[in-house]
């Protein structure tokens, strides 16, 4: 199965969210990052088919998305950034009513559901009303709505919100064992989800890919522009002011081990060192903060 | 589909405003009906004396009671007698007019009370009698008298403002031509107060609006559109889903409202009259030749098809904005803009087209409307304006969701 992004383009009115995207997905987890406004979102949804592309087209292993309509949906599992839910159902009967949508009977979504409320752990709530749910459970809900229909492409927009460590490690050995014959797309801000479980990322700026490639690929981008340098606590906090600082540690001397992430070596015995995902976003992203 | 229908009726069920409206508008109409019972008052023929409440529900269907029966030639110009009778009596007695009917009682004694003032507004006297007046000279028989009335109606225009053409006169001659003479006369007081109140059942189509104000537009507001419509029946069968669960809300919620309404007065007045002619009830310048209980099934059926028009109206807004606040704004505004039309004479005739106004006048006045040598009355003008709404607004409802765009 292949999912084409071919010239996706969407604009509202003189803005471009997405400009002229082209990607081919493939089974495994996509990891989409990028900064707030970067048209993640947007992307996400014409995928998904709440959003019209202004251009370009979505073609599933050659077929047009828009004409296989209903064909496509049912493939489809989508968790928005912003879930949606109705705060007087259960947790069970909202999964019910999405297995209904999802195509399910009544018997074979009831059972469906209450298994997927199990593998997020929200088994012993599924009846009581969303609207009593915490962030994070909410959220587990919202995962296991996407999943419901074992969707060959599963859409997640931010999941891991709300979610405490715990929940995070859970989340993604769920989507990492199910993502093994299915095109996973992940858009988050949390870089060492991605980092962990993506088979390929694509970083995203101002509506295009800038960086498409494995994780190795695309951290191999920083290669050469991580520095960590040891200085006393003062002159630290003037690298923080005027660089991109990605960490600063203070040892216990007093010193601190500021870790850089510029072009050129920002002092004399700065040391180079090797880059993580995290720093790849900082050098792609270093300028969008001053903006 | 079934299970989505179910799904769809509790989210409209979840509607919070839309439950507190709909339960509000059937209290207010049950406590409309108890208040109206228990605060009536008469004076009562045999006794004289003034009773309230089940009392005065008593005496006055006792006094109907007496004028029970077919409305011959022979009967209405002995009734006629009689009214002469107690004005000739009356007219004897100088400064009787300025006496209430306690003092007529104190001076001149019961009998006398009741063969002058108590005839005088006796309302079947001032129908029936006042009917074969319209006439010039006074008519020998109702028929006579109520074409007379008619005629002088159509002469008058409606409201004095809107002239009927001649094929409207001949529609109305025609219509009242099928009435059956001479009518039978009888009790019907249930009945004649759900024909007087239908106007206030426009009050439910208002709260069933807002109960629906939340089926398309709720999803937008709670974001929960994104969920829903990457489905596989998502953007087809959720829709109809949608549309058929608001239809049966409607239909429930009219029946129930039929059924407090009706019910109501039916408990408290008796069940009598159903079956006389419409004009024992809503006058004899009515022209239908409906008998009262046929009104009644027309005019809640014709309101309730008002209702899933307004409902089919309620949902294409519902499916275009992103708040239930104007749909439940837009449906108020249409219905009270047509109560506050009426004061417009003019626009009166428009106004009438809205649910409130429309089911008020219905089967009681002569409106009607001409597209050329085609003339339609006021109900069957509304049957096919709210079909019509919705045959094509629920279809554009169901186009507005599947197209909506998440942004």
């Amino acid at each position: 199965m292949e999912l084409k992004l071919d010239r996706l383009t969407k604009q509202f009115g003189a803005k471009i969210a997405v400009d002229r995207v082209s990607a081919t997905l493939e089974p495994g987890v996509t990891g989409l990052l990028g900064a707030n406004g970067a048209g993640k979102t947007t992307l996400m949804r014409m995928v998904c088919d709440v959003l019209r592309p202004t251009g370009g087209q979505i073609l599933l292993d050659g077929h047009d998305a828009q004409e296989l309509g209903d064909e496509y949906r049912a493939l489809l599992g989508y968790l928005p950034q912003d879930f949606g839910y109705y705060p007087d159902f259960s947790a069970l009967d909202f999964m019910c009513y999405m297995a209904t949508l999802k195509g399910f009977g009544s018997r074979d979504g009831r059972a469906r559901s209450m298994q997927l409320l199990e593998e997020v752990g929200l088994a012993d709530d599924a009846r009581r009303k969303i609207k009593t749910f915490s962030g994070g459970m909410r959220q587990r809900l919202g995962i296991a709505q996407a999943m419901i229909n074992d969707p060959a492409i599963l859409v997640l927009d931010e999941p891991t919100a709300g979610l405490d460590p715990k929940e995070r490690v859970r989340f993604r050995n769920l989507i990492a064992s199910f993502a093994q014959d299915k095109i996973v797309i992940l858009s988050t801000h949390i870089v060492s989800d991605v980092e962990f479980i993506a088979n390929r990322i694509l970083v995203m700026r101002q509506g295009s890919f800038v960086l498409d490639g494995t994780p190795k690929q695309v951290v191999a981008q920083a290669a050469g522009k991580v520095w960590e340098c040891h200085v006393d606590a003062t002159r630290a906090e003037a690298m923080a002011a005027s660089m991109q600082v990605a960490n600063v540690r203070y040892a216990t001397d007093g010193h601190a081990v500021v870790r850089v992430v510029t072009d050129d070596r920002p002092m004399e015995d700065a040391i180079a060192v090797e880059p993580t995902l995290e720093d790849l976003y900082l050098l792609v992203f270093r300028d969008d903060g001053r903006r | 589909m079934g299970t989505l229908i179910k799904f769809e009726l509790k989210k409209i069920l979840s509607n919070r405003a839309g439950m507190v409206s709909c339960a509000l508008v059937l209290a207010m109409l049950a406590a409309l009906t108890v208040l109206d019972y228990t605060s009536s008052e008469t004076r009562d023929f045999f006794t004289g004396e003034v009773v309230h409440g089940a009392e005065a529900q008593r005496s006055s269907q006792a006094l109907q009671k007496t004028h029970a029966g077919q409305l011959t030639d022979e009967r209405v110009v002995a009734d006629a007698a009689t009214l002469d009778r107690a004005n000739q009596l009356g007219d004897q007695e100088p400064g009787l007019f300025e006496l209430d009917n306690q003092q007529i009682i104190d001076t001149y004694g019961l009998e006398f009370w009741q063969q002058t003032r108590a005839v005088q507004e006796d309302d079947y006297y001032m129908e029936v009698v006042g009917t074969l007046d319209s006439a010039s000279p006074r008519a020998n028989s109702l028929r006579d008298g109520a074409k007379a009335r008619i005629e002088g109606m159509l002469d008058h225009g409606f409201w004095g403002h809107f002239d009927y053409s001649d094929a409207e006169k001949a529609y109305w001659r025609s219509h009242a031509d099928g009435i059956s003479w001479p009518l039978t006369w009888g009790y019907a007081q249930g009945w004649h107060d759900v024909l007087q109140w239908k106007g206030f059942s426009g009050l439910a189509v208002i709260a069933i609006c807002i109960a629906l104000s939340g089926v398309f537009a709720g999803e937008y507001r709670d974001r929960t559109a994104a969920v829903v419509l990457p489905t596989r029946q998502g953007k087809r069968a959720l829709p109809m889903a949608k549309v058929a669960a608001s239809l049966i809300f409607t239909t429930a919620y009219w029946l129930l409202l039929a059924a407090i309404v009706i019910g109501a007065r039916v408990v408290l007045y008796g069940a009598d009259g159903w079956d006389l002619p419409l004009q024992v009830s809503q006058g004899l310048d009515v022209p239908y030749p409906l008998t009262i209980g046929q009104a009644v099934i027309l005019s809640y059926a014709l309101g309730y098809l008002m209702a899933l028009g307004m409902s089919a109206f309620a949902l294409l807004i519902s499916s275009k904005v992103r708040s239930t606040m104007p749909v439940a704004a837009i449906t108020m505004a249409f219905v009270f803009m047509g109560v506050l039309g009426l004061f417009l004479t003019p626009a009166a005739k428009v106004a009438l087209l809205t649910p409130f106004t429309g089911l008020s006048y219905v089967y009681d006045y002569m409106v009607s409307y001409t597209a050329g040598p085609i003339v339609a009355d006021l109900p069957t003008v509304l049957a096919f304006l709210y079909a019509a709404m919705l045959v094509a607004l629920t279809p554009l409802a169901i186009r507005a969701f599947r197209k909506h765009q998440v942004a």
